[in-house]
């Protein structure tokens, strides 16, 4: 019989290996089927991503999604101990870990971003309402600005270049669990921003916040910035006072 | 020692994700109980949760571990198990398992990986279920694996197992599908390595199904219907020890769910002739 192994060193070698099992295995399992645990974590980690990112993986097609997923496996220290999470690391890893690489569509992080952001959002853990004066963003209301018009990427839509403008997008989720979409305006997406930023903010100071940010009248903006906080108050996206949203 | 204490009995299925809005809807499931692994679940809201509290209000839950990496070099993870513990307590699970393997190193590889079988992994293994135990402030169990490698140590699979669970003193899961699959695959008798195990220390038994390779080589992928071996494996199980709680595992090609019922209803098939010895046990 051969020596025994030591533990740690045996695991570091055999971790590291799987992560890139192209070389040799390790010395302590040679001639063994260290193979079949490369193709079976191999098809782990790319079941718990596939779910998550349809579009990018049609995108990119099968043999070039089979190679992200291996970069990541190789090159990112996944930390999360909770397999629904695996998605952040690997939105995380394309957003940070990965850099600009050749060959990669230069909307890949943000899609990818935008993908786990609606399955994030669908189970998210409740979060307690916020109470008391003022308004309130929605825990559940997402609000997101994208150099890349993300919703509507597919695979027969794939930009070479961003547009001028960048998409302001929202997503929300209502009281059963659903999981909605919204495109806003620039203006829109400042107000979101705004009670974002200030929680609790009364309807004047966000009417001011705004004019002072848009170069506009507080008295030209109060319909507008009233009209919407009412329709997103009936949606569940912004927590209104109790009575008008003047409060 | 710690005696099993968990009052389950009967038989009981994993519950999954593609199964959960029919189970979530059925007014009472016939199962004994339900098993999910606690990083599938921890931290999920939305309609998700609503369906998963559901469940364990009208089902015992116990939790079945995947990434705590307990024979890991990597230091253990008390951030997660603070939120075990928390969900633990909020779901009323008896009983926490984990395999006795590694699932990480600088990082997690999210799949279990043999140990060797050696007396280094044994007291390490073992120091870390103790320290596990004692910040659950309770006893774990801990299950055989498959494993299809196995680099050089002093000792056998069974020696192996039963110095890490005497020297941790925890609870055993055994899984039955697994005892057959590496008896299979590394050529030795079944039933002496059945006759091997710590009987006072089995919590509960594991069934699953499995898959031959074209070259005979078995990889216990949980994707079908138990075998008839596996099935005899469990009444031999069965006749040592009396009529052990005993989950079905099932997490790929997952049949409609009245087949997985049906199969949970094999279960209490075997279970029911050795009803009386199980009361022998319990007197």
């Amino acid at each position: 019989m051969s020596t025994p192994v030591d533990l740690h060193a045996y695991q570091r070698d055999f971790a590291a290996w799987l992560r890139r099992p192209q070389g040799a295995a390790p010395m302590a399992l040679a001639g063994q089927r260290t193979d079949l645990y490369a193709e079976l974590l191999r098809n782990n980690i790319e079941g718990l991503l596939a779910r998550s990112f349809p579009v990018l993986q049609q995108c990119l097609g099968a043999s070039a999604w089979r190679a992200l997923v291996g970069d990541f496996f190789a090159e990112h220290p996944a930390r999360t101990p909770y397999f629904p999470r695996l998605p952040a690391e690997f939105v995380d890893y394309l957003a940070r870990g990965r850099g600009a690489r050749e060959g990669d569509p230069g909307f890949l992080a943000e899609l990818a971003h935008y993908e786990w952001m609606e399955v994030a959002l669908a189970i998210a853990e409740e979060v307690a309402i916020p109470r008391g004066p003022g308004l309130h963003l929605a825990p559940h209301a997402w609000p997101f600005s994208y150099v890349w018009p993300v919703q509507c990427i597919g695979p027969e839509a794939q930009p070479t270049d961003p547009p001028a403008e960048p998409s302001h997008l929202l997503l929300y989720r209502d009281v059963r669990g659903q999981v909605h979409f919204l495109q806003l305006t620039a203006a829109t997406a400042r107000l979101l921003g705004w009670l974002a930023q200030y929680p609790g903010c009364s309807f004047e100071a966000l009417v001011g916040g705004l004019a002072g940010a848009l170069g506009a009248s507080p008295q030209g903006l109060r319909p507008g910035v009233e009209a919407t906080l009412v329709a997103f108050g009936a949606r569940g996206i912004v927590l209104l006072p109790e009575g008008e949203p003047r409060g | 020692m710690h005696h099993p204490q968990t009052t389950l009995h009967g038989a009981g299925v994993g519950l999954r994700r593609p199964l959960l809005a029919e189970m979530a809807a059925a007014d009472a499931l016939p199962v004994a109980f339900l098993e999910v692994a606690p990083e599938n679940w921890i931290g999920i809201g939305g309609h998700q949760g609503r369906q998963l509290r559901a469940l364990t209000e009208r089902h015992p839950l116990i939790c079945h571990g995947l990434s705590l990496s307990i024979g890991g070099s990597d230091p253990l993870d008390y951030a997660f198990l603070g939120r075990l513990k928390a969900f633990m307590a909020e779901h009323q699970v008896p009983l926490y398992s984990e395999h006795l393997s590694f699932c990480a190193d600088q990082g997690h590889l999210y799949d279990l990986l043999p140990l060797p079988f050696t007396e280094q992994a044994v007291r390490h293994t073992a120091a870390r279920i103790r320290a596990v135990q004692g910040y659950l402030d309770q006893p774990i169990a801990i299950e055989n694996v498959s494993y299809y490698v196995q680099p050089p140590g002093e000792m056998d699979e069974l020696a192996f197992l039963n110095a890490v669970v005497e020297e941790a003193d925890c609870l055993l899961l055994f899984d039955v599908n697994n005892l057959y699959v590496n008896s299979q695959n590394h050529g030795y008798d079944p039933i002496a390595y059945l006759d091997g195990l710590p009987f006072d220390r089995i919590a509960y038994l594991h069934m699953a199904g499995h898959q031959v390779e074209p070259d005979g080589f078995i990889v216990d992928t949980h994707g079908a219907t138990p075998v008839d071996p596996v099935w005899a494996l469990l009444d031999e199980t069965y006749a040592r020890l009396g009529p052990l709680p005993t989950l079905l595992e099932r997490d790929f090609n997952l049949p409609p769910l009245a087949e997985l019922l049906g199969e949970v209803a094999q279960i209490r098939a075997h279970q029911s002739p050795y009803e009386e010895l199980r009361h022998v046990h319990a007197g």
